[in-house]
């Protein structure tokens, strides 16, 4: 293990968010806002904090290995969940350190779930902060370091990989900072469109550039109470639906479609298994919810918009889903587990992974009828290899655990039987609300302070697909 | 630039690496997944699975964008069929191939321009017979890099406690190498590359390189306390394909060799293509036989069997009973360093040599690398002195030259005379030059190397 280099690259990516930490601060600047000291504070924290690691650990030699891959990105994502807190802390809305942590992970790891009960007494630099770590940990700070920094041009596609969602990375060019630079190319030019598409609805720039931010991470956090709700505007609603789809969906299919091969989405077997669960989840919801909408087309509007927002982790709202009958409460809760499609910014389990782990049981009901079967389990046309299925079905196993575990943990704070789990579902899925006393109307203010640390870890765990927390914190990982 | 790997087999795996590191987009195609998987983790380059042979999976690799391909996949069709499917679908300028069957030497014109259009044919087995050649021609070398189309070579010897040139101070050593001449490029100590200067000691065990004339190298030689006569009486063990070229190229040379195989029906071909070769039949190798054959009274024993542990153990017991240069063909990567650690003089790993090759030929003639030990950081470079560079026109001790970086020879223009350089040769434009440097001060050199617009 070679910490050295690890902490001298962990020192690097702090210099690197406490550049990004500026924009709030211009933000502050223009709008003269009392939060200006706080981020201030922040920028320089992190970014000293930063230096002095580099400068530490400047001589430190040797590969990223990837049992250094994984250290590394575990320990970027818990700094810059430490450092991003500052600014929440040190301007006073946020009471305890805990809560700023809770919001930043929150923030970074896509969840948007929020202690926050008045979101709009926030000036709006910690507003923009709120939604910029967002979008910056949707398509990944690491991968973001991948592109723009020359630091990381080592070892192969460990880290890559170590913080990229879905069971493997599809290299969009030879070079795995090109393909960093195409992915985040692309991630930016959908995130302008849909500020653009926003702002020319009855949205400011302000909140338009804050959306855009969170719909394209699948974040879901606003700076309105009300989230898109309160807009109250069937345009704005659509335009959500679309692009919250758009970033639940493979970014490489997008990057491929931008480059004029739009059939890829059709060709694409998860795409389609995406498309199909989404469909087939509005249909129930609007059949099981058909008294309480006046209308098909009210209906459709606020289904659609309610079912893309929790299939791909987003979060928004824009109907108190907690108040429909228990029916779609659980196709919602079902749904939180899917999550969106590998090489997304969404979380959950990842359509993939599920579809293959029902391919995978369906095989053993073939075997069984037919002992000599020879099953190969494909993806489209493409076998799938073992070493995938493995890693497929350790991930459930592990997900399932640590579900049950934290479940049971909330329970014995005291929440009730619906908020324990479906607050688990909702920060491991990094999705945001839950149900019942944590539902899209409600936030996790009241949740105990143990709680907000478990529920971290889980946000934590989630973003980063369970294995590479998991393995720094295993035990044969620190031994030789 | 985009270059396109068949297979990543050992050649194909260093390839890449060389190429990605130096800045290119590389494509990997494989067909076995656990070979495909291990490149992909530790290269930065696209891996795509499949056969080369297979148009499908050629496309995928961006064969219409690829300007450079290299088919180093294990079979020799499947080379040939991708290098073929290249040709047919797209356009590209370098194609290199990698083919061991001698079936196709016959045909060589399928090679050509008007069929498969292959613009270098690399073989395994004869670059590493040719390469043994080579060290033959120089006795007791382990390492022999040819510039300046073979004029200049720089011999890698190991240092022994007895050389006159060892534990003293290297500018005493140059006073006294009155009228020879000798210049150390590079010692290599413990794996770490050192460009020597004056005070700088050679120590036992280094292995050195040392800047000789094809033509004039006996005086060095002797001077460093080194046999100076080429070798004229060879064992060879092992009559492979290698053995057998290697055979056949020195019975030409008017070398006298002696070729031991274990295998009869072998051994009846091998004296049937051979003609003054004399071809031994033994199950072992074994002092009995060695004493027998008179190993000490040889001038080098070669290891070219297909059992890798045996030219290991063989060479070793030529070595133990005095044979005064063993030479031992290796094909385990890890075990090459480690082999002439043990005492073998040099090894030969027909991968190594065949990656060698490959850069030397994608490099034009220009630079050379050093790849035929352990992985040395170091290249050597051949560059014509521009008129307008910081390298002409004042004493070589006024250029401003970076640590790790050294002048190993010039070629003066139109003589064709090799001259080795002191601190107050003047080189001049249209001279050749050739430099041993450190990887790392490489862009320090282009820039040296590079011509100044504002020079006037």
């Amino acid at each position: 293990m070679n910490i050295r280099v690890v902490l001298n690259f962990v020192g690097r990516g702090l210099v690197f968010i406490g550049i990004f930490m500026c924009l709030p601060v211009l933000a502050s600047l223009y709008y003269k806002e009392d939060d200006l000291f706080a981020l201030l504070t922040g920028v320089l924290v992190c970014t000293a904090s930063g230096i002095v690691l580099v400068f530490l650990f400047h001589g430190a030699k040797g590969d990223l290995r990837h049992r250094e891959g994984f250290l590394f990105v575990t320990l970027s994502w818990v700094a810059a969940g430490f450092m991003g807190a500052i600014p929440f802390r040190v301007s006073g809305y946020f009471t305890t350190y805990m809560d700023a942590l809770f919001e930043t992970i929150s923030g970074f790891t896509t969840t948007g779930a929020s202690i926050l009960i008045d979101i709009e007494m926030l000036p709006h630099g910690l507003l923009l902060w709120r939604s910029l770590i967002q979008w910056l940990g949707g398509m990944g700070i690491i991968v973001l370091s991948i592109a723009v920094l020359p630091f990381l041009g080592v070892g192969g596609m460990q880290i890559f990989n170590a913080e990229a969602p879905g069971p493997a990375v599809d290299k969009l060019a030879p070079r795995m900072s090109a393909t960093a630079k195409l992915l985040w190319g692309t991630y930016l030019g959908i995130t302008m469109l849909e500020i653009a598409l926003l702002w020319a609805g009855p949205m400011n720039l302000f909140d338009a550039t804050c959306h855009a931010f969170t719909t394209m991470a699948t974040g879901g956090f606003s700076p309105c109470n009300a989230s898109i709700g309160g807009y109250g505007s069937a345009y704005i609603d659509t335009v959500i639906t679309i692009f919250m789809l758009i970033a639940g969906a493979n970014f490489a299919l997008h990057y491929a479609a931008i480059r004029g091969d739009v059939g890829r989405y059709i060709k694409n077997a998860e795409f389609r298994w995406y498309i199909g669960i989404f469909i087939i989840g509005c249909v129930i919801i609007m059949w099981s919810t058909r008294h309480i909408f006046s209308s098909l087309g009210e209906s459709i509007r606020y289904v659609t918009f309610q079912v893309a927002s929790i299939l791909t982790t987003t979060g928004f709202a824009t109907y108190d889903y907690v108040k429909w009958p228990i029916a779609p409460q659980i196709i919602l809760l079902l749904l939180m587990i899917v999550g969106g499609c590998a090489g997304s910014t969404g979380g959950g389990m990842k359509v993939m992974r599920i579809v293959l782990l029902i391919k995978y049981a369906h095989r053993e009901i073939l075997k069984l009828v037919h002992p000599n079967a020879v099953v190969t389990i494909k993806l489209g046309r493409n076998p799938v290899s073992a070493d995938v299925l493995r890693a497929v079905v350790g991930f459930s196993i592990f997900y399932m655990l640590i579900f049950v575990a934290a479940s049971v943990a909330m329970g014995l704070l005291g929440l009730d039987f619906e908020t324990s789990l479906s607050s688990v579902v909702a920060c491991m899925s990094n999705i945001g609300p839950g149900l019942a006393h944590v539902g899209p109307a409600t936030n996790y203010a009241q949740v105990p302070y143990i709680g907000k640390a478990i529920l971290t870890f889980c946000m934590l765990v989630g973003r980063l697909e369970i294995y590479t927390v998991l393995v720094v914190l295993s035990p044969a990982f620190w031994r030789a | 630039m985009n270059v396109l790997v068949i297979g990543a087999g050992d050649v194909g795996f260093m390839i890449s690496r060389r190429l990605s590191e130096e800045g290119m987009n590389v494509f990997v195609v494989e067909k076995d997944e656990a070979k495909a998987s291990k490149i992909s983790q530790m290269l930065d380059v696209k891996v795509v699975l499949g056969s080369g042979a297979s148009l499908k999976t050629l496309k995928e690799a961006g064969l219409e964008h690829t300007e450079m391909l290299i088919a180093v996949a294990d079979l020799d069709e499947v080379n040939l069929v991708a290098s073929f499917i290249a040709g047919a679908f797209a356009n590209i300028p370098t194609k290199i191939v990698r083919i061991r069957g001698q079936e196709y030497n016959v045909a060589k014109k399928i090679f050509q321009k008007d069929y498969l259009d292959i613009d270098f044919i690399i073989n395994p087995e004869q670059e590493a017979a040719s390469t043994i050649d080579l060290l033959l021609e120089i006795p007791g070398s382990l390492d022999v890099i040819q510039v300046a189309d073979g004029r200049v070579q720089l011999g890698g010897f190991k240092m022994g406690n007895g050389s006159p040139v060892v534990n003293r101070p290297l500018k005493d050593v140059t006073a006294e190498a009155v009228g020879v001449n000798f210049l150390i490029a590079s010692i290599l100590r413990h794996d770490k590359l050192l460009i020597p200067r004056g005070k700088d000691h050679i120590l036992p065990g280094d292995r050195v390189y040392v800047v000789l004339d094809k033509d004039n190298n006996k005086d060095v030689l002797s001077f460093m306390g080194l046999r100076e006569k080429p070798a004229h009486n060879v064992m060879i063990y092992g009559g492979s394909i290698t053995g057998e070229m290697l055979a056949r190229r020195l019975e030409r040379k008017g070398i006298n060799v002696k070729l031991i195989e274990p295998d009869e029906g072998r051994c009846i071909i091998l004296s049937e293509t051979l003609s003054r070769t004399t071809v031994l039949n033994s199950p072992t190798v074994d002092k009995e036989m060695l004493s027998s054959e008179r190993i000490s009274d040889m001038d080098a024993f070669i290891t070219t069997s297909d059992d890798e542990e045996a030219n290991i153990l063989s060479a070793l017991l030529a070595k133990r009973m005095g044979n005064p240069h063993v030479i031992a063909l290796v094909n385990n990567m890890d075990y090459v360093s480690l082999v002439s650690d043990i005492g073998v003089d040099a090894v030969i790993n027909p991968r190594i040599v065949a990656v060698s090759r490959i850069l030397q030929f994608i490099r034009k003639g220009k630079i050379f690398s050093i790849t035929s030990l352990s992985d040395i950081d170091a290249e050597v470079i051949e560059v014509e002195a521009m008129e307008t560079s910081d390298l002409v026109d004042r004493p070589i001790k006024n250029i401003n030259w970076p640590n790790g970086a050294i002048i190993a020879g010039i070629i003066r223009r139109g003589q064709g005379r090799v001259i080795f350089p002191s601190g107050s040769t003047v080189i001049d434009p249209g001279d050749r030059v050739v430099i041993f440097a450190n990887k790392r001060v490489i862009p320090k050199i282009e820039k040296i190397l590079s011509v100044k617009p504002d020079y006037f």
